[in-house]
C-alpha cells in the first residue's frame, strides 16, 4: 500500500540495519549483518556501476564483440514492423522518466489552520486521491507521446529505423547494466560479519559475484528491502515541515 | 523530525544516505524558508525538481544570470566586401 503525503512512516528511515541467517549446504548457519550503505559507498557503487555501463557501451559499438553478437540482431532479419515495436519498446524507459518529470499536476492545497471539518474532509479526499490522479495524468501522456513516436518511426526508411533501434537498444542495456551493477555492489558492500559493520562478509566484489545465482539474488533481495526509495523517501516531506 | 539522528550511528560517517538525505533536505528547506516566499521554488520544483531547476529559478528570480543582449545597428554599406 502507497504511504501517502500526510500518512508518513518515519521508522522506516531507522530500519536501516538487519541481520539475518545464511544456511550453508551442509546446513551450517551463519551470520549477516546488512546495513543500507553511507554516502562514500554510494558514491563507490555510482562510479563502479558508471564504469560498467560504459565498458557495455564500448563493447556493444564493436561489432565483433560478444556482447554485440548476443544482443544486436541482424538488419536483415527485421521487418519494418519489428523496428517500430523494438525502439518503442526500448524507449519507454525513457520516455516514462520524462513523463515523471514533466506532467506536473498540483498538489492539494493543505486548508487553513482554522478549516472547517468538511474543508479537511476534503483535503484528506484529495490528498488519498492524489497519487491515482498523477498515475492517471502520467499514463495519459504516456500514451499520447508513444502514439506520437510511432507515428514519426513510420515515417522513417528501415535504414534510419535500424540505426535508432541500435541507439535505442545499447542505451537500455547499459540503463540495465548500470542498475544491476549498482545493485550488486551496494549488496557487496552492505554486508557485515559483525554487528558493529566493520568486517566485510565477502572478501571481495568477486566473491559476491561468484556466488550461485539464487544465493546471490537473496542477498540483494534481502538488500532491496532495507532500502527506502527516493519516492518513499520524499513521502517523509511531512514529517520535515 | 527536526534532528533525524538515530542512537545506533556513532560517528556521522556511519549514516546511512537515506538519513543524510533527510538532514541535506532539511538543510534546503530551512535556507529556502529564508526567502521571501515570493522567491521560494515551489513545492513541485523543491521535491520533484532537480537541483539545476531549482538553481535556474534561483537565478532568475535574483535576476543572477540574465543574458546581455547588445542590439547592433549597422549600414550594409559598411561591410566588406
Amino acid at each position: 500500500m502507497d504511504v501517502e503525503r500526510n500518512e508518513v512512516e518515519i521508522s522506516k528511515l531507522f530500519n536501516w540495519g538487519k541481520v539475518f541467517e545464511l544456511v550453508g549446504n551442509d546446513d551450517t548457519t551463519t551470520l549477516v549483518y546488512m546495513r543500507i550503505l553511507g554516502d562514500a559507498d554510494i558514491n563507490k557503487a555510482r562510479v563502479y556501476a558508471l564504469r560498467k555501463s560504459a565498458e557495455l557501451r564500448k563493447a556493444l559499438k564493436n561489432t565483433d564483440s560478444d556482447e554485440y553478437m548476443i544482443s544486436v540482431k541482424d538488419f536483415d532479419d527485421l521487418t519494418v514492423d519489428n523496428l517500430v515495436n523494438l525502439v518503442i519498446v526500448f524507449s519507454t524507459r525513457e520516455i516514462t522518466q520524462n513523463m515523471w518529470k514533466t506532467v506536473k499536476i498540483k498538489s492539494p492545497k493543505p486548508p487553513k489552520s482554522d478549516a472547517s471539518l468538511e474543508e479537511l474532509e476534503k483535503y484528506q479526499k484529495d490528498i488519498d486521491e492524489f497519487p491515482k490522479k498523477r498515475e492517471k495524468a502520467i499514463q495519459d501522456a504516456m500514451e499520447k507521446e508513444l502514439k506520437v513516436l510511432d507515428k514519426s518511426l513510420r515515417a522513417k526508411t528501415k535504414e534510419e529505423l535500424y540505426k535508432q533501434y541500435l541507439s535505442s537498444l545499447v542505451n537500455e542495456l547499459c540503463e540495465q547494466r548500470v542498475l544491476q551493477s549498482f545493485k550488486e555492489i551496494s549488496t557487496y558492500l552492505g554486508c557485515y560479519k559483525d554487528d558493529e559493520y566493520k568486517d566485510r562478509f565477502f572478501e571481495s566484489l568477486d566473491e559476491f559475484l561468484n556466488l550461485e545465482t539464487e544465493q546471490k539474488l537473496e542477498f540483494m533481495r534481502t538488500y532491496q528491502m532495507l532500502e527506502v526509495g527516493t519516492e518513499e523517501i520524499k513521502k517523509l516531506r511531512e514529517a520535515m515541515l | 523530525m527536526r534532528i533525524p539522528l538515530d542512537p545506533k550511528v556513532k560517528e556521522l560517517s556511519d549514516l546511512p544516505y537515506t538519513i543524510t538525505f533527510v538532514i541535506k533536505k532539511l538543510q534546503q528547506l530551512d535556507n529556502l524558508r529564508e526567502l521571501p516566499k515570493e522567491k521560494q521554488p515551489t513545492d513541485e520544483m523543491i521535491w520533484d525538481g532537480t537541483t539545476e531547476d531549482i538553481e535556474e529559478w534561483l537565478d532568475k528570480v535574483f535576476k543572477r544570470k540574465e543574458k546581455e543582449t547588445v542590439d547592433l545597428d549597422f549600414d550594409i554599406v559598411d561591410i566588406e566586401t
